[in-house]
């Protein structure tokens, strides 16, 4: 019990790593070493976790994509075969439905719970309460935490068949639905970017990264090296005159959603 | 006109507000919650006015994202922005946006190369023998080789990015120029956000038929013919739904709702 609260409580540490500056408190290497502390076996800790981190060297959160549950798959992993002495292998393959059911989690976090909490930071926004503001932030994160460390704390205490019952029990359609949904989201948010910088006069540019991107495969800090080649051939030829740059204050409609 | 200034406590307090970039991250803004959290002292400070602050609170809740170590440098030159526009009432806030988004993209992607891939595998390696034998010191050794830069990297951005900040607003105080930048910022932004649709919205069809045999899928006719057309048909979706000033949560339920469905459908996947 004391233990399936430590796995818990190693979980929120590496989560939670996001707000600490994302220090790489998360990483198998460091939260196997936890584990090891935790359950009184530190040199397999360290050991089990250089393994792991082996296995994970790779993945790492870049831009919007999520990687699978590293924190969960390796304190789980590492919890698993210093409690019961056996391989990293075995240990994998028990913690392996315990990162796919993070993963769900994660997206529903990402996806439906926190951008619901959002729209009440927004809400908070509107009426000048920037306590509300953190509060929505901080709790929204730490809740975040939390939850996986509950998740760990369940499949420590109950192990692995218990996580593989309630994975198959959540239907195929909801899961792949909220994939799908993941992917449209970003648009939202990008929708909004394009409301506040665009006017008429500039909105062309927009279609001239999309393309160039979506063509050539530009990536992006290329498309800021060429707009800014774009931005100097504009000023040599003299486009940026007074009258032709009017348009850009045109405020109405831009701060309005 | 009112001479408000920041001082030291803001920066600091931005400083270690902006540890926490990827915090309460989410697929619609990011880290837009995060960003705001380490504006709000110097919002607060700044802006006298009630309708001020909640402008500001808006603007520093839109999209954000970036690489965490870099979020003090944009913080720092967003802090001398915002100062420069409640001492300018000409100041155009639409270039504080511009200004992020068109950082972001790029130190993005120096912060993910240079620092979550380099600098993390560098630390991983020279821990490693250590680690092998089971060492604690491996995992600490690890640690400090990753955060001992990456810390002073935060704090030399708050600073040199408020520097930064001021003495670009100063060279540029006149009107004229101003607008030169912000449409100039705001090209340089809108490029980085079409490249950013491109690849960031996922969105693809598994419609496929058999014509007489031949096999004939819809989405690798969409990528020969105009590849991303779907995320750019999705987008102008979106901001037309924007425009209409259809509420975000309204929005945000039709995306939930359209995926499961579409999905089942067979239409999108």
């Amino acid at each position: 019990m004391l233990q399936a609260l430590l796995v818990g409580l190693i979980v929120f540490i590496g989560k939670a790593d996001y707000f600490v500056g994302t220090a790489n408190l998360g990483r198998p290497l460091v939260l196997g070493a936890l584990v090891g502390i935790a359950l009184g076996d530190v040199k397999t800790g360290v050991m089990l976790g250089f393994e792991l981190e082996l296995v994970f060297m790779g993945m790492q959160a870049i831009g919007a994509s999520i990687p699978p549950d590293m924190i969960i798959g390796s304190v789980l992993g590492t919890a698993f075969a210093i409690s019961t002495g056996s391989g990293v292998e075995t240990a994998i393959t028990i913690a392996m439905p315990a990162a796919m059911l993070s993963a769900v989690v994660v997206n529903l976090f990402y996806g439906v719970i926190t951008p619901l909490m959002a729209k009440m930071a927004d809400k908070y926004a509107e009426q000048d309460n920037e306590k509300g503001i953190e509060l929505i932030f901080l709790s929204n994160g730490f809740l975040f935490d939390i939850s996986f460390a509950v998740i760990a704390f369940v499949c420590f205490l109950f192990g692995g068949d218990a996580v593989s019952g309630l994975l198959n029990a959540i239907p195929g359609w909801l899961t792949s639905g909220i994939g799908i949904a993941a992917g449209i989201l970003p648009a939202v948010g990008f929708a909004q970017l394009i409301s506040m910088i665009a006017n008429k006069e500039i909105a062309v540019f927009f279609f001239f990264g999309f393309l160039l991107s979506a063509y050539l495969g530009i990536p992006v800090l290329g498309i800021v090296c060429f707009s800014i080649v774009l931005v100097g051939i504009l000023m040599m030829s003299h486009q940026f005159t007074p009258s032709n740059v009017k348009a850009v204050s045109g405020k109405d409609d831009e701060n309005e959603f | 006109m009112n001479s408000n200034k920041l001082t030291q406590k803001e920066l600091r307090s931005g400083f270690w507000r902006s540890f926490a970039t990827s915090h309460a991250w989410h697929f619609e803004r990011q880290q837009h919650m995060a960003f705001c959290y380490s504006m709000i002292p110097a919002i607060k400070k700044l802006y006298p006015n009630k309708e001020d602050r909640i402008a500001a609170y808006k603007r520093h809740l839109e999209f954000y994202n970036c690489q965490a170590t870099m979020h003090p440098l944009i913080f720092g030159i967003s802090a001398a922005m915002e100062e420069e526009n409640a001492n300018n009432e000409k100041f155009d806030t639409s270039s504080i946006s511009s200004m992020k988004v068109a950082l972001m993209g790029p130190l993005a992607g120096i912060g993910d190369s240079l620092i979550a891939g380099t600098l993390r595998i560098i630390a991983t390696g020279i821990a490693a023998g250590l680690c092998a034998a089971g060492s604690l010191a491996g995992p600490l050794l690890f640690l400090a080789i990753y955060n001992i830069p990456t810390i002073a990297m935060r704090f030399y951005g708050v600073k040199y990015g408020y520097q930064f900040g001021n003495q670009l607003i100063t060279k540029i105080a006149d009107s004229d120029v101003m607008n030169k930048i912000t449409t100039a910022l705001g090209i340089v932004g809108l490029m980085v956000i079409g490249a950013m649709c491109a690849t960031n919205i996922g969105v693809t069809t598994p419609i496929a038929f058999n014509i007489s045999g031949v096999a004939f899928s819809l989405q690798e006719t969409f990528d020969s013919i105009f590849p991303r057309l779907l995320p750019l048909l999705t987008i102008g979706i979106f901001y037309k739904l924007n425009k209409n000033h259809v509420n975000v949560l309204k929005q945000i339920v039709i995306i939930m709702v359209a995926g499961v469905a579409l999905g089942a459908l067979g239409i999108l996947g």
